[in-house]
């Protein structure tokens, strides 16, 4: 049997003024209306799992909030079989002048709990989140992590039918995610359906058993997660391609003498691609223009950064005596840097440079920030770690006696 | 409507706690933590005892008593005190609980009663506070006191109904927020409380019987001064009246309930 069953949902948002008169004048005010939402369907089943994903405003979370019944939907209908717990934002219903425990009565009351039954289970809470004695501080004082883990222990505590999980989700840290991973597992197991936003493709792979993948809120496909995923990540790449040149880019600065046409990240077979498993060969295709005549040789820099701005890896064509020694005027060179990709989950950012001697301070042609940009996945379950990079290793144990 | 009130007892854990914990929520992080709540009070009865008796001397013909007008004064802010918690708390009750009504699915009108709960324990400690004054001033205080158990009664019904309207008007016209305490204010000096109704021209008394606030101050004003039972058919026709008010509030806000977290 169907857990839920979500039937052709539209959702407009119409200014609350002409809301408002429709109601009490009858007399139809021009609409200025934008669709949320278009026509969104799908069924859950018993103990499935259910991945959504979709650009930022795609209509993700509204479809989450209408799903829990916080927002009504315009247009079709909706079915809900059991309890629904959902996790909309970071610290939504918490009151952050009370402290962990008060805040757990507040939100498990509103699940129709009672006091006694709350405090059967606030030690497991307290336990699960691992917030010690932050558990009895103002939440106030709480970092967005132990926010999420106190949210989380809360929702998961009563084992409900239905568990949503938007992105705010992922906030947690390493440790809490594994366990929070392992939780969602057990609950699944036990029979809870679980629907969650993420844009993180290792989650989506290893817990959904099927994706839906919207676009300006229109439900593009849903089905198998990698199929879905690949359609989602072709997607972004063409747009992230159109990005790419350099006109539209503000992050580009330097003499402009000789300048990046172009630069796209290709896998072994030359296919465009935005995201690549951990390991994986791939290519940093470079093409650059000369546009000034008399210069003595120009040199291609890359360098690659994660999300928080920290340098991974850089290296440059002087270091490779890969150097472009007096171009003509207008010529046009390609460069191709071959490399395996061994980091760690996450997403990654390349920014080129061409200069005219060994760092870009000597005499900076063209710098281009943030030029490509791919996200790390871990490809099968078994070969995950963590950290920021993967070390080649091998384990050997032994018995000793 | 009997949704609406079943909703309310299955949800009777939520509105305790919640109400428990919004107390915590205000007063556990002060020095004086607790203390805050008898001292809001405590101030307001010695602002209006020892000031405004000793400005404006008003001699009250059928008592005694020096201290008549005190009596009078206290009455009347206890009814006003309470009228004006009531609408304001379940006016704003939304807007201020926004983290919850955006991102959780409840019946929202459990927090009209969290409300409501609220008001109802910061009256009764003001009248606490007012009847030990009266002792102290030496007024005799008889059982026809207990008549102001289905009066407040009625005064809640009414209040709450005047809330609830403005609490789902006020979603799509959020000027009444600001407006509702300036207008209420206003009222406050129309009703006779910090005067006695004789000081206004005969020919103008009879407006002050179109505002409704005015026959509850006035029921409380000769309950407690006086001792005077309140007539059935006033009571009555209030009862009616916050009644019927009432099932128009309700109806309104079950009209846009499901939307409100849309707009708030």
């Amino acid at each position: 049997m169907n857990i839920l069953s979500v039937k052709k949902i539209s959702k407009k948002y119409i200014k609350e003024k002409s809301f408002f008169k429709n109601i009490f004048f009858k007399k139809k005010d021009k609409i200025e209306d934008e669709n949320v939402l278009e026509n969104i369907s799908f069924d859950l089943k018993r103990g499935e799992t259910l991945g959504i994903i979709g650009k930022n405003g795609a209509g993700k979370s509204t479809l989450l909030k209408i799903i829990s019944g916080v927002s009504p939907q315009t247009e079709g209908s909706l079915k809900v079989n059991g309890t629904l717990n959902s996790i909309l934002e970071l610290g939504a219903g918490f009151d952050y002048e009370l402290d962990g425990e008060a805040n757990c009565f507040n939100y498990l009351s509103l699940n129709g709990k009672n006091i006694k039954e709350i405090k059967k289970v606030i030690k497991d809470i307290k336990e699960f989140s691992e917030l010690g004695n932050y558990f009895y501080q103002p939440l106030r004082t709480y970092s967005s992590g132990m926010i999420i883990r106190l949210a989380f222990s809360c929702t998961t505590v009563f084992k409900p039918d239905i568990l949503i999980l938007d992105e705010a989700f992922a906030v947690g840290d390493q440790f809490f995610q594994v366990k929070s991973f392992k939780k969602i597992k057990e609950l699944k197991k036990k029979g809870t359906s679980i629907i969650f936003v993420s844009h993180d493709k290792s989650s989506i792979m290893n817990l959904s058993d099927k994706v839906l993948y919207i676009e300006k809120g229109k439900q593009v496909k849903i089905g198998n997660p990698e199929e879905t995923y690949n359609l989602y990540n072709k997607n972004i790449s063409e747009n992230t391609d159109s990005k790419n040149k350099p006109e539209d880019s503000l992050l580009e600065y330097g003499t402009g003498e000789a300048t990046i046409v172009s630069s796209e990240l290709l896998d072994e077979s030359d296919n465009l691609i935005s995201s690549c498993y951990v390991g994986q060969k791939v290519k940093i295709k470079t093409r650059i223009k000369v546009k000034k005549p008399k210069i003595e040789k120009i040199i291609l820099g890359i360098q690659i950064t994660d999300r928080f701005g920290q340098n991974i890896f850089g290296t440059n064509t002087w270091d490779t005596d890969k150097i472009i020694h007096k171009p003509d005027i207008d010529s046009e060179y390609e460069f191709s840097i071959k490399l395996v990709l061994s980091l760690g989950k996450g997403i990654y950012t390349v920014s080129s440079a061409l200069v005219g001697g060994n760092t870009h301070l000597d005499k900076n042609f063209c710098w281009r920030d943030k030029l490509l940009t791919f996200e790390i996945y871990h490809k099968k379950r078994d070969s995950s770690f963590v950290g920021i990079t993967y070390l080649e290793h091998s384990i050997e144990m032994r018995s000793l006696k | 409507m009997i949704k609406f009130f079943k909703e309310i007892i299955s949800y009777k854990n939520f509105i305790f706690i919640f109400y428990l914990n919004s107390i915590k929520s205000k007063f556990s992080n002060n020095n004086l933590g607790y203390l805050w709540i008898i001292i809001n009070p405590l101030v307001q009865v010695m602002i209006y005892a020892l000031i405004l008796s000793s400005v404006m001397k008003i001699k009250f013909l059928q008592i005694e008593s020096e201290y008549a007008y005190i009596i009078y004064l206290l009455s009347g802010i206890l009814c006003w005190t309470f009228f004006y918690s009531l609408t304001i708390n379940i006016m704003n009750v939304f807007f201020k609980n926004k983290n919850l009504v955006k991102k959780i699915n409840f019946p929202k009108h459990t927090l009209y009663f969290t409300s409501i709960l609220s008001s109802l324990v910061d009256f009764i400690l003001l009248l606490t506070l007012v009847l030990l004054s009266f002792i102290y001033l030496n007024h005799s205080i008889n059982f026809k006191i207990l008549y102001l158990i289905p009066v407040t009664f009625v005064l809640i019904i009414f209040s709450a109904s005047f809330g609830i309207l403005i609490s789902v008007l006020a979603i799509f016209i959020k000027d009444l927020y600001h407006a509702v305490p300036i207008i209420l204010n206003l009222l406050f000096w129309l009703t006779p409380i910090v005067y006695p109704l004789d000081i206004i021209p005969v020919n103008y008394q009879g407006y002050f019987f179109m505002n409704p606030i005015f026959h509850f101050v006035s029921i409380y004003q000769e309950l407690i001064l006086y001792g005077k039972t309140p007539s059935i058919t006033l009571f009555s026709i209030i009862l009616i009246i916050s009644l019927m008010f009432l099932s128009i509030s309700i109806a309104l806000y079950k009209k846009f309930e499901e939307v409100i977290a849309d707009y708030i």
